[in-house]
């Protein structure tokens, strides 16, 4: 009788705590929201499933929890902790894009420069409210609303929050379409609304070949801590546009790019182990990270109105909210809007352009967080 | 609806009666579609019969080969009047065009009401069969 | 420490101000280059033009540079053809991309390996090139299949006006 009670207190059930029972029901919503509401699929649905993972009660010592040392988890989150994936999604993702659409209407990237204030605003809010300057930066980053520079950046800063950012960066870029329409029409009149954009010019194959090439020499000669996550960025693009590395493109846009993610959501999700997330300090990151995302497309809509007091051409403001870097959800809301208010205005395209700049930013911007804070 | 004239500009019908084209007026549609445009996929359910009014459009056969259709008078889609009634090949706008689309349905009944317009047609359509079977191979 | 005091005592607002500065530079120096790129690259061409011009007759740069024995013994020249700069430029991409398919090539996987590598309007350019002969059907056996022109030679139009005047 005594084997089984034992064996039971060994159990799941035995060692079970509410910290763990919240947390694989934070781990169902996730799973839930990726898979009934195809909010992020690709991630929340491997991220919930690393909250399961992550939060089923082990016996300590027995060399399974993803922070004992051994673990196959922990070896897996060494990528996380050393900043290892973000880079190669960032490579996945540079393979993907085609820049055109920014090289056609370069002011607009300023958008996605203007976008990245709301990185700083909240930097300075946490500081404040009382976080270290090495986690400040980490909570900062949310706005970027760019999941892997977010873990990038809190590996490398402030390695014990990378759970909780991951987390509050992953869900609020699943949550772009209702966290900002509000702020969009209230910064916005019905008339700029409707404002229409022109055609792009097109952009040769030489331009794109040449961008990235040059964007990586000059952005990395100023921001040189950005290194990693924009040299694979436009490493990336480069593979994609030069033509004659095709097959590297098409692996690094295809599997390699779903591997990392694979590994990065099942590992951030299981990092985010009860007496480590549920903590004031979570709360405190999710409430700056909501305020984040806000003030980053504010700052992206009130940066192309202040454009148009200037520019003979009028921007639509609606599309400094594409600044915000979550590619290519916050564009879709923008074309949304604008479809709202006249249905044939389609601002997507356009929108494009400030969005994937805000990549490149919110890259510049972690790089900059990370060579003022590191200690 | 389209207008008589047109069906006789676009020169696929020129040795039909006015009486034939009054009726194939009635059913025929002018259709505009973009370049680059797909419009009909090699395979799927052949439904209608186009005639080139203006513009370039390519014919993609799974064989590789390709025919190169532009300006007026082809016709295009021949498979909805043809079993098995599936699309032989792909046709995609190389440039804005034009085309007067038939439904094969329309086209049928008009067939079955008007014998002497059934040969006629049936004969163009056998001689643009012919001279595609080559592109099909 | 909070409020403004923790501020100033982590160096916030020089972080700040540093960071949003950097940032914008960063974006504003990407935006000036991106936008005299296409003008650098014109007067790139213009300049390449002129020595070409000076050395021997304008010769699409794919075409020179990749030459085949059929080149060699070629036809005498019997049309030339005006393209301006990006339409040359497309024409140069669609031979590198046939030289891949090699000849006689498949117009739908031609206009498949455009696409896919974002080509602008290449559907357009396809029939331009069918239309001014540059692209021929190879006929016999190999009927639906196309080839190069060779007896046809391509001058480059200076502006983009030139093409309405054609």
């Amino acid at each position: 009788m005594d084997l089984i009670i034992n064996f039971f207190h060994n159990t799941g059930f035995g060692l079970a705590t509410y910290g763990h029972l919240i947390m694989i029901a934070v781990g169902l919503v996730f799973i839930y929201l990726g898979i009934a509401k195809h909010y992020e699929p690709l991630l929340l649905v491997p991220i919930g499933f690393g909250i399961l993972m992550g939060n089923i009660p082990v016996f300590k010592g027995l060399g399974l929890g993803i922070y004992e040392k051994g673990s196959v988890l922990n070896y897996l989150y060494f990528g996380v902790r050393q900043g290892v994936y973000p880079p190669l999604i960032f490579l996945g993702i540079g393979a993907m894009t085609d820049f055109s659409t920014m090289l056609a209407r370069p002011k607009l990237m300023l958008l996605g420069a203007a976008a990245q204030v709301g990185i700083f605003v909240t930097f300075l809010a946490a500081l404040a409210l009382g976080f270290p300057a090495n986690e400040a930066g980490s909570i900062g980053i949310i706005g970027g609303a760019d999941g892997p520079t977010a873990i990038f950046l809190s590996a490398k800063l402030a390695p014990h929050l990378v759970g909780p950012i991951a987390i509050a960066a992953y869900s609020y870029m699943a949550l772009v379409p209702v966290i900002q329409p509000p702020i969009m029409y209230l910064l916005t009149t019905k008339e700029e609304r409707l404002i229409k954009m022109s055609d792009p010019r097109p952009v040769s194959k030489r331009e794109k070949i040449l961008f990235p090439i040059v964007a990586f020499l000059l952005c990395c000669f100023l921001a040189p801590a950005a290194l990693p996550l924009l040299g694979m960025l436009f490493l990336g693009n480069l593979l994609k546009e030069c033509l004659v590395a095709d097959r590297l493109a098409q692996t690094a846009r295809t599997a390699l790019i779903d591997i990392v993610t694979i590994l990065l959501g099942v590992t951030v999700g299981a990092s985010t182990q009860a007496d480590v997330f549920l903590t004031c300090k979570s709360i405190g990151i999710f409430c700056l990270g909501a305020a984040s995302f806000m003030v980053a497309t504010a700052g992206g809509v009130l940066f192309a109105k202040l454009m148009n007091l200037f520019s003979k051409e009028k921007i639509n403001p609606l599309l400094g909210a594409a600044g915000v870097s979550a590619v290519p959800d916050a564009a879709r809301v923008v074309q949304l809007i604008g479809n709202k208010e006249d249905p044939t205005n389609y601002l997507l395209m356009h929108a494009m352009g400030p969005n994937i700049s805000g990549v490149i930013g919110s890259a510049i911007a972690a790089g900059v967080l990370w060579s003022f804070l590191l200690k | 609806m389209i207008d008589i004239s047109e069906l006789k500009e676009s020169g696929y019908f020129s040795d039909f009666s006015d009486s034939d084209l009054a009726e194939l007026a009635v059913i025929g549609t002018a259709t505009h579609w973009q370049e680059g445009e797909i419009i009909f996929q090699q395979g799927s359910p052949a439904k209608n019969f186009f005639i080139l009014k203006k513009g370039t459009v390519l014919l993609c056969f799974p064989s590789g080969r390709s025919l190169h259709l532009k300006n007026g008078g082809h016709g295009i889609g021949w498979s909805s009047l043809v079993s098995p009634f599936r699309y032989t090949a792909t046709g995609i706008c190389l440039t804005d065009t034009t085309l007067i689309q038939f439904s094969g349905t329309e086209l049928y009944s008009l067939i079955r009401m008007n014998a002497d317009f059934g040969h006629k047609l049936m004969a163009k359509i056998a001689r643009t069969m012919e001279e595609r079977k080559k592109y099909r191979v | 420490m909070y409020g403004v005091d923790a501020i100033s005592a982590a160096n916030g607002w020089m972080i700040t101000v540093a960071g949003i500065s950097i940032v914008f530079s960063g974006l504003l120096v990407l935006c000036f280059f991106i936008s005299n790129m296409e003008k650098a690259i014109k007067l790139w061409d213009k300049q390449k033009e002129k020595v070409k011009h000076a050395k021997l007759k304008p010769v699409p740069e794919l075409v020179k540079s990749k030459k085949t024995r059929d080149d060699k013994k070629r036809a005498t020249v019997t049309k030339v053809v005006w393209l301006t700069p990006e339409q040359v430029e497309i024409y140069n991409y669609y031979r590198w991309i046939t030289e891949r398919l090699g000849e006689p090539f498949s117009l739908q996987r031609l206009l498949e390996h455009a696409e896919k590598r974002g080509i602008h309007r290449p559907h357009y350019h396809l029939d331009m090139f069918l239309q001014e002969g540059l692209i021929y059907d190879a006929g016999g056996d190999k009927i639906g299949f196309h080839r190069w022109a060779r007896d046809i030679r391509i001058e480059l139009i200076e502006d983009e006006s030139g093409k309405a005047a054609k």
